[in-house]
């Protein structure tokens, strides 16, 4: 029968093609760090879309005025070597690298760094950090390798600031490009980083090699392949079979991959806190008193020692300790206490009614907990809230949502939703104005206390080294007390690292990838 | 036949223009909008300016119309997240969909016809008993559960697979490095419509042995494997090719779950990205590429159909 | 979907009525014993959801952080889960849910398919070709994208689901309907009740519709089996019925994190998806063969 006959030859086919590839699937990757993103990349550095995938390629592919030093996170030089301030910090001389070069050979001066802010502040550039610089006034070439910014307050922050997603693009490729698309752009871009664009299969992987024309010097490294794969359990699964040199992992998966001798694990504490935010526009929310008895009444230890896994730290309010000196360290995070929250609510005019449940003038102690799905963490955090809140006698429906639904109730001011789950990762700039002022921009949980809105603005234009951190030391006490948001744990990132992977430095994955021209491989 | 093929081909573009007005009418008429817009880091001011650079703003059927005007001259747009043209993201995952897909066809023909015939021949017997069982296993088992379990023993316990993705990345390999790499997502992806075909390979050649010609034939004293050859293969493999028709959407539908969990760059994921950020030029371009590939093997199969059997003709 | 599972092909040809059909039927389902023990279990499961909260011995959705992933015991025979939840009351729990999502589903399609299918059968003509084009419409897309495409554009609420799964799932019982309605019209009894002016309504509803039984029956096990299948692959994506509400689908999604260490806790949800699936798809084919003729002279061959 032909039909058999066929199978055979079809058989024998995937035989014979299998043998010499052999059966190991195992690494042999040579002087090559193999790391995953979740998605496609769009290399756009202006308007970052695909925003997490493109923003780690970016890190590799580009450089920014300034970075973040391994370790303790000071502003340390890349592009820029020498920024100094004039007017308390309105204006800003950057004196820039000499030496540098795109990946197509043409030299890096001070035209393309006005071009790239310049662009940034452009509203027809549809730039993603343009309100970050809506301040900018003037960007100046003063010579090739100085660039002046003038600001119309100070801005103590830039330095930092410069460092975060801040790319610095070229001029000469794109001043005829149209910015919010660079359709030729993406397809081939052109950085200063210590990797160059190579390939892009699409949905498969990107392959970046070492720029031997480095300002600090060639890479250790032949190539950086970055994989997409789109499911953490396949990323779990690479790792243990060593087909991934590194990879974030959750809390969840370290059980498992702690055993496998080839990995070892670095968490870092990132400038960012997980916090469950109650909309003080929505009753009972805009009482203090509520807001501290549902923070004392949520067993904050157990959630970090449980469901964390003892991978992060209890937090104190939205300052980590990754803000250095800003962070106040004589805050001591609040602790489980029932007694104390149920006192509380007392004296907020609960008693208790129908069911358990408190009510205040007949009316019942019952919200909603929104929570963006998907995330296994933060399903579960929500629950154990739920679980702890209804000992105190409250009732709390959660309501796991849509990441777009999430953003659209969520962000708009004053936010559609009781209470919900939330964190910001933002660069290591000590100024929350967006975040804890009446005005800010995504303080949607309407938090507003006058003496913080005016300590806030005093400190954003203070540059006195030793006064500024007092401001924010005293912010943050008023905020510890106010409660506008029930911070839980400073986020931190666990990183599964490959041990034949060395030299890589002590920070968060982003931060990590403008490092890459450090990292080496054990022969 | 031409003009069978004219008005078929009529039909099919009719066909189009119904599936894309009822997709676009869905995707638009959906509250949040595309998740560039919903992106927490973009100013609402700059989100606004967005929507408006991308036309959201306009009246639905303004924004069909432009739609259907760019489409029909082989501009379908480009992608919001991906900043490229949705035919170029296209026409570069259609060739790995296809292997994929075509691999996992080919293995369930190749085993599903033989095994199903065996069956059939040898009714009620062990064969024919593990056959059924595990046609009814290949049929019940979600996949992707399925291809985690794969994963589990193949790539990380006994190290004999690769784990994800099409290719080992940052290496020169040849086909066999390909090959590795599809093994298990083919499988998984097969073992539905082979437990499909070989049920229909079963039942269809019950049925034409119980025929009159072929008891015909066997009275004759024809030699059983010539009464099998000639006369009952060729008429149990035409309700085989149809249910082609019906295997070939079901098997885009499975790999959008296949390609996921491997890491395979194909259209299965593409959509998946695709939906949830609500992508919608990609959206539209694939319900656009996968509905032409669903029209066009209909219409091989019903070719295929006239071809294998004699009795019906086209006109 | 009915077209997604093992169909032997279509056939035609009238119902021998010698004796009952229904003892006849029964005669013949009998004689398949894997068929009888499938729709034993299935009916066991199915009593089992019915008096889930009573049978439970936990509250299904009661946190024990102190007590994750604890082991059986005589507490919990099937242990906790990574929050501590008592795994065999979320099993009993989530059967509800899954097999409500099966059924429903089921229903949907069933309604739609049939309301369709008989619409377009009986009035013919336009009529018949605007539905059966709008038929076809539907099948060149694939399913499951469609499903994944409003499931992440509107939400995926528990009403959401099964409304999806639904209304991607009807397109094979629509033809199924139209072409028993079509091979109904013409005979006599039908012409009959025509001749002596019964409504519309009433001639679909008396005569058409019965003579369709046989087919929706069989198509509404397999569609159950299909739902179940479907409501655990977009659960995979995250798309499925949302946590804490437990269903199977749900549960064998989130088990994938702790794969590597707990792999029990993704058995037990899968094995039962896989039992109820297989026992409806084993159940649904013996209906068909019990009910179909023509498999049965085949048999007695």
């Amino acid at each position: 029968m032909t039909i058999r006959r066929v199978a055979l030859i079809l058989v024998a086919a995937l035989i014979a093609a299998a043998v010499p590839a052999g059966l190991g699937a195992g690494p042999a990757a040579g002087n090559v760090l193999r790391l995953s993103i979740n998605g496609d990349v769009a290399i756009n550095p202006i308007t970052f879309p695909q925003q997490l995938p493109t923003t780690q390629v970016i890190k590799v592919l580009f450089n920014t005025l300034t970075k973040y030093n391994p370790g303790d996170l000071k502003v340390v030089p890349d592009l820029a070597t020498l920024w100094t301030p004039a007017e308390n910090g309105r204006i800003w001389v950057f004196k820039l690298r000499r030496g540098v070069k795109w990946h197509d050979g043409r030299p890096f001066t001070a035209a393309d760094v006005k071009f790239t802010f310049d662009a940034i502040v452009d509203p027809r550039s549809r730039a993603l950090y343009r309100t970050t610089f809506a301040g900018l006034q003037t960007v100046q070439v003063v010579d090739d390798y100085t660039v002046r910014f003038e600001f119309d307050r100070p801005y103590p922050s830039l330095p930092i600031v410069v460092g975060f997603n801040i790319p610095i693009v070229p001029k000469h490729l794109l001043e005829n490009e149209n910015i919010a698309e660079m359709p030729r752009f993406i397809r081939n871009p052109v950085g200063t980083g210590p990797f160059k664009w190579k390939e892009y299969i699409e949905g498969s992987h990107l392959t970046l090699e070492a720029n031997p024309e480095y300002y600090a010097g060639k890479p250790s490294l032949d190539a950086v392949v970055i994989k997409i794969i789109p499911d953490i359990n396949t990323v779990v699964a690479q790792l243990r079979t060593g087909e991934l040199d590194l990879g974030v992992v959750e809390p969840v998966h370290l059980d498992s991959l702690r055993a496998q001798s080839h990995l070892r694990f670095q968490t870092t504490e990132l400038p960012s806190a997980f916090y469950i935010a109650l909309n003080a526009t929505k009753w009972p929310f805009g009482d203090k008193k509520v807001r501290q008895a549902l923070m004392y009444g949520l067993n904050r230890p157990q959630i970090v020692e449980r469901i964390l896994k003892g991978t992060a730290n209890l937090a104190t309010g939205p300052y980590a300790t990754a803000f250095g000196r800003y962070y106040n360290k004589n805050l001591k995070p609040y602790p489980y206490d029932v007694n104390k929250a149920k006192a509380l609510l007392a004296e907020a005019g609960f008693r208790p009614g129908a069911g358990g449940i408190l009510e205040q003038n007949g009316r019942p102690l019952s919200f909603e907990l929104m929570v963006d799905k998907g995330n296994p963490t933060r399903e579960q955090i929500a629950l154990v809230a739920q679980q702890n809140w209804k000992a105190l006698g409250a009732d709390v429906k959660l309501n796991v949502v849509e990441w777009s639904v999430y953003i659209r109730r969520g962000n708009q001011r004053p936010g559609d939703y009781e209470a919900r789950t939330s964190w910001r990762i933002t660069s290591p700039d000590p100024d929350k104005s967006t975040e804890y002022t009446t005005p800010g921009t995504v303080n949607h949980y309407m938090y507003s206390n006058p003496e913080v809105d005016r300590l806030m603005a005093e400190a954003r234009s203070t540059f006195d080294p030793t006064k500024r951190p007092q401001l924010y030391h005293r912010i943050q006490e008023l905020i510890y007390d106010d409660v506008p948001v029930l911070w839980i744990f400073y986020n931190s990132e666990i990183l599964a690292i490959n041990k034949r992977v060395q030299n890589f430095p002590k920070l968060g994955i982003r931060d990590a990838l403008t490092w890459l021209n450090v990292v080496s491989i054990a022969k | 036949m031409s003009r069978y093929l004219l008005v078929r081909v009529m039909q099919g573009v009719a066909l189009l223009f119904i599936v894309s007005a009822v997709i676009f009418l869905i995707v638009h008429s959906a509250p949040g909008g595309p998740a560039i817009l919903n992106n927490p880091d973009v100013d609402p001011e700059t989100a606004k300016a967005i929507a408006r650079d991308l036309g959201l703003t306009d009246p639905i059927a303004v924004q069909y119309a432009r739609w259907v005007s760019r489409a029909v001259v082989g501009n379908f747009g480009r992608s919001y997240q991906h900043q490229t043209p949705v035919l170029h993201l296209i026409r570069n995952r259609i060739p790995n969909t296809l292997l994929l897909a075509g691999t996992a066809l080919a293995i369930a023909l190749v085993l599903a016809v033989p095994l199903g015939i065996v069956s059939a021949v040898r009714r009620y017997s062990t064969v024919d008993y593990l056959a059924t069982v595990g046609a009814f296993f290949g049929v019940s088992v979600p996949h992707f559960w399925l291809g985690i379990m794969m994963i589990v023993l193949f790539s990380v316990t006994l190290g004999w697979l690769p784990s994800a993705g099409m290719r080992t990345a940052g290496v020169q390999a040849g086909p066999g490095d390909l090959l590795m790499h599809l093994i298990m997502p083919a499988v998984v992806l097969s073992t539905f419509p082979l437990a499909q075909l070989m049920r229909y390979a079963r039942s269809s050649m019950v049925e034409v042995l119980s025929q009159d010609y072929v008891r015909t034939a066997q009275a004759k004293g024809l030699a059983p494997r010539r009464v099998l050859g000639t006369h009952a293969l060729r008429n149990a493999l035409i309700p085989v090719i149809t249910v082609l028709g019906v295997i070939i959407p079901r098997l885009l539908s499975g790999a959008v779950i296949t390609e996921t969990i491997f890491a395979w760059p194909g259209l299965g994921r593409l959509a998946v990205d695709a939906a949830i950020t609500r992508d919608y030029p990609v959206i539209m371009g694939l319900t656009m590429t996968t509905a032409v590939l669903v029209i066009v093997s209909n219409l091989i199969t019903d070719v295929a159909y006239v071809v294998v059997d004699p009795r019906i003709s086209l006109a | 979907m009915a077209q997604d599972a093992l169909i032997t092909p279509p056939v035609a040809g009238t119902t021998p009525r010698a004796r009952s059909p229904l003892t006849v039927f029964w005669s013949r389902f009998r004689r398949n014993r894997l068929a009888v023990a499938a729709l034993v279990f299935l009916l066991a499961i199915h009593a089992v959801a019915a008096v889930a909260d009573w049978l439970a011995p936990y509250d299904p959705a009661a946190l024990d952080l102190l007590n994750q992933f604890a082991d059986p015991s005589r507490e919990h025979l099937l242990g906790t889960d990574e929050s501590g939840r008592d795994v065999l009351s979320r099993l009993i729990v989530g059967s509800r849910v899954s097999l409500a999502v099966g059924t429903l589903a089921m229903l949907v399609s069933i309604t739609v398919g049939s309301l369709i299918g008989a619409l377009a059968g009986f009035y013919g003509r336009a009529t018949d070709g605007v539905l059966m084009r709008f038929t076809d419409g539907m099948l060149t897309i694939p399913t499951f994208f469609l499903a994944l495409l409003v499931l992440a554009v509107f939400g995926s609420g528990l009403m959401n689901v099964i409304l999806v799964i639904g209304f991607t799932g009807w397109m094979v019982v629509s033809r199924v309907i139209r072409a028993e309605v079509l091979r109904t019209l013409p005979q006599e009894f039908v012409l009959a009740a025509k001749a002596i002016g019964a409504s519309d309504m009433r001639v679909l509803v008396r005569h058409v519709v019965p003579q369709a039984f046989a087919s929706v029956i069989v198509a509404a096990t397999l569609g159950v089996a299909y739902a179940i299948l479907t409501e655990s692959a977009l659960s995979y994506l995250g798309l499925g019925v949302q946590p804490p509400t437990p269903t199977w689908g749900n549960m064998l999604s989130g088990a994938q994190q702790y794969v590597w260490t707990k792999p029990h806790l993704a058995v037990y949800p899968g094995v039962l998806i896989m039992l109820c699936v297989l026992g409806y798809n084993i159940v649904g084919d013996a209906l068909r063969d019990a009910l179909d003729p023509r498999a049965s002279r085949a048999r007695l061959a």
